[in-house]
């Protein structure tokens, strides 16, 4: 069990562990929130709250995973207020995403895992990688990729997703995809966070 | 997985599914944890693989600013509860009710809405207000304590509905002129993608369109410290005398300070539209917010010429057009609000 108290004794201390987490942080939110400016407020709460009750707060995993599971629960509760909004959500989408935090353990993102995600997607076949990167890195929408590369949509389709097995099955070891179900409710420290 | 379902994966992931193939999509997950699994696996690859190009919008620097402006007491975060009350509100729309004129589209967002819960009063709530400019008009903003800011077109200010304690901060995309009510204990900063511009007093104009390349402050009166993390000058800042311009360039990240006629850039505000030696290109993308049109520039050899002159918004767009016209060699075509600008050869 740490302290945090102990972990954040000076600013430094504060500042250093803000600049080593805020942009893996920031990019988790996104994904959930899918909006840029929700998940930098998100992000700063998190942080926020970490200073102003170090004192109360116990990390019972590390410092890591509290971080990322703070921003879990901060995005489930933005989610919420979100949907009470009625403004972005759907129902099944929302159940989506919420499904999806469930199954994220703490998916901590790593800058060397997407070194290696990267390079995965660089020596796939050119035929896959072609299509992903036409649609994930240049945005174009699937009917756009098929008139360019003159293929019919459902060969785009299946391109995509084979292209993201192969991904997966080159990462199988190194990338450690374990989507374990978070009993968040049961955790101690989620009602240090709420 | 069956080739059906792969493809709604696929769809889902590029954000082209329809609802129907939605719900058969979620029935299936529905099915059972190793679908889900197989599914949030492929979301997370997919989701990583544009890392690279969403942390450029994380602003870890310009965050941590606020962050420390935040923390400047170290008051416990529950001793700085917010009240929205329905006064608040109200202000709001009556202030609204003066600009009937202008076209504006106010949204209200709910920014740090974090452990939202009615029943609870311990939680800090700070409730945010969004002013969206469209492209073709201008607004014009009190704030909560009696600043006022003036909004060029297609501008993005957001700012609380209550200024905290020790600070108040406002959050802006596009153009605004500001007069800023003076406050000593109460610093005020603009805060912008590339540029943080604190202030006690005083009047100034700042640009930060986030499709121009560069951010520049503009002070007419009193004095403006500014700050950019990612930049030189870091965190001290360089403190800016009346007519005095500090230009940003976003590519090498250097401040350039040079004296200018203040008023020039704020010209705008009184519906007059002025520019000194600028690109064409970005003229041509400052008639495309004012007039609220797109503009195709179809010569290279305009792209590189840079231009000067002064218009009242009164004009038409194509009025400023003829203007142009008689210094440089264009001639323009139009198809409902696209303008082609061709370079007129002899």
């Amino acid at each position: 069990l740490i302290q945090a108290k102990d972990i954040l004794s000076t600013k430094e201390a504060f500042e250093n562990i803000y600049k080593s987490f805020h942009e893996r942080l920031f990019f988790h939110a996104t994904k959930f929130v899918n909006d840029h400016e929700a998940a930098r407020d998100i992000v700063q709460e998190v942080f926020i709250k970490l200073w102003l009750r170090k004192d109360e707060i116990e990390i019972n995993s590390s410092l890591k995973s509290y971080l990322f599971k703070s921003v879990n629960n901060t995005c489930i509760n933005y989610l919420h207020s979100e949907k009470k909004k009625d403004l972005f959500l759907n129902d099944i989408m929302f159940q989506i995403k919420l499904a999806e935090t469930n199954y994220y353990k703490d998916n901590c993102i790593e800058e060397d895992m997407i070194k290696k995600l990267m390079l995965a997607l660089y020596e796939l076949p050119e035929k896959y990688k072609e299509v992903i990167l036409l649609s994930r890195i240049q945005g174009l929408k699937n009917k756009e990729i098929s008139e360019q590369l003159n293929i019919p949509l459902r060969t785009v389709e299946t391109l995509i997703y084979r292209g993201l097995k192969k991904i997966k099955e080159q990462l199988k070891e190194e990338y450690n995809l374990q989507l374990l179900f978070m009993h968040f409710t049961q955790n101690k420290l989620h009602n240090n966070i709420n | 997985v069956n080739n059906q379902i792969k493809r709604y994966i696929v769809k889902f992931l590029t954000k082209e599914i329809n609802s129907q193939e939605l719900l058969e999509l979620t029935t299936w997950l529905e099915k059972s944890d190793k679908n889900k699994n197989a599914f949030f696996k492929l979301k997370e690859i997919w989701g990583n693989l544009n890392y690279n190009s969403v942390i450029k919008n994380a602003q870890t620097h310009l965050e941590w600013e606020k962050i420390t402006l935040k923390l400047h007491d170290k008051k416990p975060l529950s001793s700085k509860v917010i009240h929205i009350n329905s006064a608040g509100k109200k202000k709001i729309t009556e202030r609204f009710g003066l600009l009937k004129r202008i076209a504006v589209i106010l949204i209200i967002t709910v920014g740090l809405n974090i452990g939202w819960n009615t029943f609870s009063e311990q939680k800090p709530t700070i409730t945010y207000t969004s002013f969206k400019v469209p492209f073709g008009s201008k607004s014009f903003i009190e704030l909560p304590d009696g600043s006022t800011v003036a909004l060029n077109s297609g501008s993005h200010l957001r700012f609380p509905s209550h200024f905290e304690k020790e600070n108040r901060i406002v959050y802006l995309s596009g153009e605004g002129f500001f007069k800023v009510t003076h406050k000593t204990q109460k610093p005020f900063t603009v805060s912008t993608k590339e540029m943080n511009i604190h202030v006690l007093g005083t009047e100034f104009n700042v640009m930060a369109y986030d499709d121009v390349n560069h951010t520049e402050t503009t002070l007419n009166k009193g004095s403006i410290k500014i700050t950019s993390p990612d930049s030189d000058v870091k965190a001290t800042g360089i403190e800016l005398k009346p007519n005095q311009k500090a230009t940003k360039n976003h590519r090498t990240g250097k401040i350039n300070i040079i004296n200018t006629d203040s008023k020039l850039d704020s010209y705008w505000v009184e519906n007059k539209f002025h520019f000194k030696s600028i690109p064409f290109s970005e003229l041509i993308k400052r008639l495309e917010r004012w007039y609220n049109v797109e503009i195709i520039v179809k010569s290279e050899y305009l792209k590189k010429t840079v231009y000067s002159g002064k218009f009242n918004n009164e004009e038409s767009i194509w009025e400023i057009l003829d203007a142009i016209q008689l210094t440089t060699p264009i001639t323009y075509t139009h198809k409902l609000r696209k303008i082609y600008i061709h370079h007129k050869t002899q």
